[in-house]
Order: C-alpha cells, then sequence, then structure tokens
C-alpha cells in the first residue's frame, strides 16, 4: 500500500503490485465512484418518473455546487495532510457579508470582497497552524467557533438578502445546464492545473506523503501549509456564495455543520484521511453522488430523519468496504 | 532553566490561575458572580460538559476520538425520559446507561473491525443516531410528568443537593476521582495511554489493541449517558433534536485545553475538569454581562486559540532555551 502510495505521489499511475486484486483496487479507486454514479442514476431514473424529468436532473447539478466548489479546497487540503474544520463557518460569514455589500457596491464586487475575506480567513488558519504550531484540527475547531460567532455578531442574528438581478440571476441556465454548474466546472479545471500541472500542486502530495522528505528535499513546508488553506479559505467562500444565491439570502448559521459533509465528500471520493494521495475527480464525483441522493430522496419523499440515517449509512458503508479491502490486498 | 520551571509550573497550575483570575475580574465586574446560588449555578454547568470531556479524555489518550457523542448523549436522554415515563427510576438510569455503552461500544467495534478510522466512524454514527432519534421521537419534545414521588427521586439527580453541594457536583467529582484511578493505577489505564502513544509498538508486545479500544469507546458512550442523565434530570425533559447538538466540539475543546495531548499517550483528566469549569465560568460571566449567546461561541474559539498557542509557542521557546544551555555548556 506503501509503495502504490509512493508511486502516486510521484505523478505516476504505474500499478507496483501486479496482483489482479490490487489492479482491481486501482481501478475501483479511480472510477468506483463514477461507476456507483451511473448506477444509482439508472436506478432512480427507472423507477422514479419524477427524478428522469429534464428539469428535475438539471436543479440537482445545481444542488451538488455549493458542497462540491468547496470541496476542492478540502481535497487540497487533505492531501497535503491537514483538515479544515472552519470551512462551513468560513462559508457563513462570507456568504453574509458577501450579501450584505451587493445592494451597496453591486454584485461582483462584494463577489471579489467575499472571496478576499476567504482567503484571509484561510490564510489565519494558515498562520495559526504554522507559526503558533498548533495542530489542523484544534487550531481549526477554534476558528470554528470564533468565524460563527463573527457572523452572528455582523449580522445580528438576522438574515441578509438581496434582490440584484446580477446575483439571483445566476439561477438561470445556459443551454439547459445551470450557470452555478458551469461554474463549478470550472472551478474544478482550476483546482485540476493546480493540483497536476504546478511545483505547487506536487509540493502538496509530497508533503502528505512524507513531511520528513518533503522538508529534507528543501520543500518550505509552512508556506505551502498556509497557502493550502488559503485555498480551503477561498473555495469556502465561492462554495459560501453560491449557497447564497441558490437560496437569495444568507444567514450566520447558513452551512452549518457543512464542515463534516465537506470532509465526507472528499473522503467518500477516495482521497486518504493521513494524505499523500487523492483525486479531484473522485471529489467530484462524490458531490454529485450526494447531490443524486439527496434528490432522489426527496422525489421519493423519504422523511428528513431517514435521509440523515441514509447519509451516515453511505458514509460508513463506503469507508468500510475500503478498510476491509484494504486488509484483503494486504 | 527559570523558563523551564516556570513552564513545569504553567502546566501544573495554569488552568487554576487563569479561573483565580478570572473570579477575581468577575466577582469585580459583576456584584451577582459571588454568589454561593451563582457558584453552584455553573458549577453544575460544568459538571455536564466535564462529564462528557472525561469520556473523551480517555478516547483522545488512546490515540481517538469520538464525533458521535452529542448524538449519544441526546439518544441516551430521550430512551430514559421515554422509559421513565412509565417505569421506575432505576430502570429509566438502566436505558441511558445501557443505550449510551452500547452504542459508544458499537463504535469501538465499527472502528476495530472494519478498520475504519475513528474520525469517519463516529461521524457516520451522528448523523445515523441523529436521524433515529428524530424518528424514535416523532420531532417532539418529551416532557417528564409523571406522578411526584418519582418525579422527586428523578430530579435528585440532576437539581437536588446534599450538605449543600447539588448532586451534579457530586457525581462529577466522583466520577473523576474513579476515572483518574482506573486511569494511573490500573492495568487498563497504563495500556489505554501505551495504545496512544504508538499503537504498533503496543500490538506487536501483546497487548490486545482492539478490545482496548473498543473498551475506550464504550467508556466515551458510558459517559455521554451519565452526562445525559444530569441534563435530563435538570431540565425534566428532553427535546431530541437539540439535545447534545455541538457537545462533541465543544467536549474535544475542553478535553484539549486541559492539557491532554491530540497527539495520544497522555491524559489530563483533572485539567478536563479545570477547562469545563473555566469555559462555565466564562459563559456565567458573558451572561451576567447580558450579552447575546453567540459570544459565548466566540470565547470558547478565543480561550482554546490562545491556551493551544501557548503550548506551541513553548515548544518554541523550549527549543531556543535547551539550545542556548547546550551552548553556555560548552
Amino acid at each position: 500500500m506503501k509503495t502504490a502510495n509512493a508511486q502516486k505521489v510521484a505523478g505516476g499511475d504505474v500499478e507496483t503490485e501486479p496482483g489482479r486484486m490490487a489492479r482491481f483496487g486501482g481501478m475501483w479507486d479511480r472510477f468506483g465512484i463514477f461507476l456507483i454514479l451511473v448506477l444509482l442514476l439508472a436506478v432512480f431514473a427507472a423507477t422514479n418518473p419524477y427524478f428522469r424529468k429534464p428539469a428535475n436532473l438539471t436543479n440537482l447539478l445545481a444542488q451538488a455546487v455549493p458542497l462540491g466548489v468547496a470541496a476542492i479546497g478540502m481535497t487540497f487540503a487533505i492531501i497535503s495532510g491537514a483538515f479544515d474544520l472552519s470551512v462551513g463557518s468560513t462559508m457563513a460569514l462570507t456568504a453574509c457579508v458577501m450579501v450584505s455589500l451587493i445592494d451597496r457596491i453591486g454584485f461582483y464586487p462584494a463577489l471579489l470582497a467575499g472571496l478576499a475575506l476567504g482567503a484571509v480567513l484561510g490564510l489565519i488558519n494558515g498562520l495559526i497552524v504554522t507559526k503558533a504550531r498548533v495542530v489542523p484540527f484544534i487550531a481549526t475547531l477554534a476558528t470554528l467557533w470564533i468565524y460563527r460567532a463573527v457572523a452572528f455578531i455582523y449580522t445580528k442574528n438576522s438574515p441578509v438578502q438581496s434582490r440584484d438581478p446580477a446575483f439571483t440571476g445566476l439561477n438561470g441556465r445556459f443551454l439547459g445546464i445551470p450557470y452555478l454548474f458551469l461554474i463549478m466546472i470550472a472551478c474544478y479545471l482550476v483546482g485540476y492545473v493546480i493540483l497536476y500541472h504546478t511545483p505547487f500542486g506536487r509540493r502538496v502530495f509530497a508533503i502528505g506523503g512524507n513531511r520528513k522528505a518533503a522538508v529534507l528535499s528543501g520543500i518550505n513546508v509552512p508556506r505551502v501549509t498556509a497557502m493550502v488553506f488559503m485555498l480551503v479559505g477561498l473555495f469556502g467562500a465561492l462554495g459560501g456564495s453560491l449557497l447564497a444565491v441558490r437560496l437569495w439570502s444568507a444567514k450566520a448559521d447558513t452551512a452549518m455543520g457543512y464542515e463534516l459533509m465537506v470532509i465526507a465528500t472528499v473522503v467518500l471520493g477516495g482521497t486518504r484521511l493521513g494524505g499523500g494521495s487523492g483525486t479531484l475527480s473522485g471529489t467530484f464525483g462524490a458531490a454529485l453522488l450526494f447531490a443524486v441522493i439527496y434528490n432522489a430522496m426527496d422525489m421519493f419523499q423519504v422523511q428528513s430523519y431517514w435521509q440523515k440515517i441514509a447519509l451516515g449509512g453511505i458514509l460508513l458503508l463506503a469507508l468500510s468496504l475500503d478498510g476491509l479491502r484494504r486488509r484483503f490486498s494486504q | 532553566m527559570n523558563g523551564e520551571r516556570f513552564w513545569k509550573l504553567w502546566e501544573r497550575f495554569g488552568l487554576l490561575a487563569v479561573i483565580l483570575i478570572g473570579i477575581v475580574v468577575l466577582s469585580i465586574s459583576s456584584p451577582n458572580f459571588l454568589a454561593v446560588d451563582n457558584f453552584r449555578n455553573f458549577l453544575t454547568q460544568a459538571a455536564v460538559v466535564a462529564i462528557v470531556g472525561a469520556g473523551m479524555t480517555f478516547a483522545i489518550a488512546a490515540g481517538g476520538f469520538d464525533l458521535s457523542v452529542g448524538a449519544v448523549f441526546s439518544m441516551a436522554a430521550c430512551v430514559g425520559a421515554n422509559v421513565l415515563l412509565r417505569h421506575s427510576v432505576p430502570l429509566s438510569l438502566l436505558a441511558s446507561l445501557g443505550v449510551g455503552l452500547g452504542l459508544g461500544l458499537l463504535n469501538g467495534l465499527i472502528i476495530t473491525k472494519l478498520k475504519v478510522p475513528a474520525f469517519i466512524a463516529t461521524l457516520g454514527m451522528m448523523a445515523i443516531l441523529r436521524g433515529v432519534i428524530l424518528i424514535y421521537t416523532q420531532g417532539r419534545d418529551i416532557n417528564i410528568i409523571i406522578e411526584p414521588a418519582r418525579q422527586a427521586r428523578y430530579k435528585f439527580l440532576g437539581g437536588g443537593q446534599l450538605a449543600g453541594v447539588p448532586t451534579p457536583i457530586l457525581i462529577m467529582a466522583a466520577l473523576f476521582l474513579i476515572y483518574y484511578v482506573v486511569l494511573r493505577h490500573t492495568r487498563f489505564g497504563r495500556h489505554v495511554c501505551a495504545v496512544g502513544s504508538n499503537e504498533p509498538a503496543a500490538r506487536s508486545s501483546g497487548l490486545n489493541v482492539d478490545r482496548i479500544k473498543a473498551t475506550v469507546f464504550g467508556l466515551v458512550g458510558l459517559s455521554a449517558a451519565i452526562a445525559a442523565v444530569i441534563q435530563t434530570a435538570q431540565l425534566m425533559g428532553v427535546s431530541g433534536g437539540v439535545s447534545g447538538l455541538g457537545l462533541e466540539l465543544e467536549a474535544i475543546s475542553v478535553v484539549v485545553l486541559g492539557g491532554t495531548s491530540l497527539n495520544g499517550g497522555r491524559a489530563r483528566l483533572f485539567g478536563t475538569m479545570l477547562a469545563a469549569i473555566l469555559v462555565a465560568m466564562a459563559n456565567n460571566g458573558l451572561n451576567l454581562h447580558n450579552t447575546p449567546s453567540f459570544y459565548q461561541d466566540l470565547a470558547l474559539g478565543l480561550i482554546l486559540l490562545f491556551a493551544v498557542s501557548i503550548d506551541g509557542l513553548r515548544t518554541r521557546f523550549q527549543k531556543s532555551f535547551s539550545r542556548l544551555e547546550a551552548m553556555s555548556g560548552q
């Protein structure tokens, strides 16, 4: 398993274990999530007339967006061996600030301000982790409380909204595909280029794969770590803003508990919690998978209580299968 | 050397000093703070978090943690309250504690047998339980309205007093003494720390790591259930949907604040208790000054950040101290 990871760090997908089981495992890591996605889509479309309506299917794509976008930054973080519990609070705070600014300075400047704020919040996390040497779990646990409280204080606990046409108009469609989904695709492309085609991306893998080796080979680990947290904040802010677009408003308790959903999406997408290996395409697939399941449960009129149970069950099932598979391949 | 001695003292008595300073500041700034009733009040509030934190201290010392405690807490409270409506007080207690212990052991089994990381297993368990609770209670609050004699006996556990000391504080004190003895003076306690500091070493030296871990998670669930009984008896009712919400992160915060290392292998049980008291005191102070409740989250975040940053900065200082010493020694 170790050697397979090392290969992935190097950027290639060379099979190191020639066994059939291992090769199956490799393929499964890469395409398993999409296989499940297609299977579920087929089953739901065949069994539920509401689910297969084109309007619902495109709506489903838009549903995946806030979680999917926020999960991009988290993929970077988890690959680098860290993770960020404050992302839900970051989403809420930036969304509140963004929406409250729209009527004053216009949508796009407000969006930029929100993204800048997200980057700053992420950088604060990064500096606490690298300068004060607080482990990411605790540092971001503290800022989870702080950012959320600031959102409450800033909005005085009342919702902020806007009817700006540029803001609400983002819910429109291009050739039937929601703008929001197109934005998400663009974000994944940007993330893909950064992760796989820049020195920074390779350093992210290197740090997560073997921190000591990364330090010894001259990588400025604190700087890369701080930048990773900035990315989490940036994509979190964008996810939060797009969530606000969908709701036409934001509240201080927006995206409460999202941090765990975002982490769950990344892990379900095949990124190892310990760091060192993972794919953005897997995260993309997992975000869509969650949207499909949630949407289908709505279409089948499953009570929201059962939806929670199903979510937890899927998570446990997917990850225990992963653990069992690893046991087998050993 | 002076610096080293200072840090050693800080490690032992830092929290106590901060609490004493807090008492002085709060008693000057608000005249109601020093009232005996107020002390009883916030110590009682501290008891619930402290007891959950006591279990969590074991989990973190063993190198894991449990995100499902809030949901386990709520489940134990709901089942206990429901049983109490029809049956005797001891049976209700048995039901609560049984639910807590059972769910905790289930967590332990998922983690050790299915090889799911504790983070994911307990996250999934949290989602599942939150759904189960809502189905079990049908989303309704449970109010304990029973004949006075039984009601008084149950209420004693949360709102009663023995020799002027509220029962929750007595339960907390007794529990911490028991846990302390278990941790420091039994084989099991030493094994917990051994597993936490180096799991492979513990395994290869013949410890039954799986059983130790499962027991620890059972203990976490049991502690959550004890805290749940206290709170249910205080409120004489439970609202399944919101009970214990966010308790998992609060408990982890308190444990870390108390000085237990997230790396495992080291437990500071009384630190956990003092930290819970400190947080409850800060919340009490904010309440006395009529600040909105979300400032309490801000305070918790800032206290946590402050405490752990000091820890990080200290290791830095110690490094430069030891370097200085080495130089002067030459």
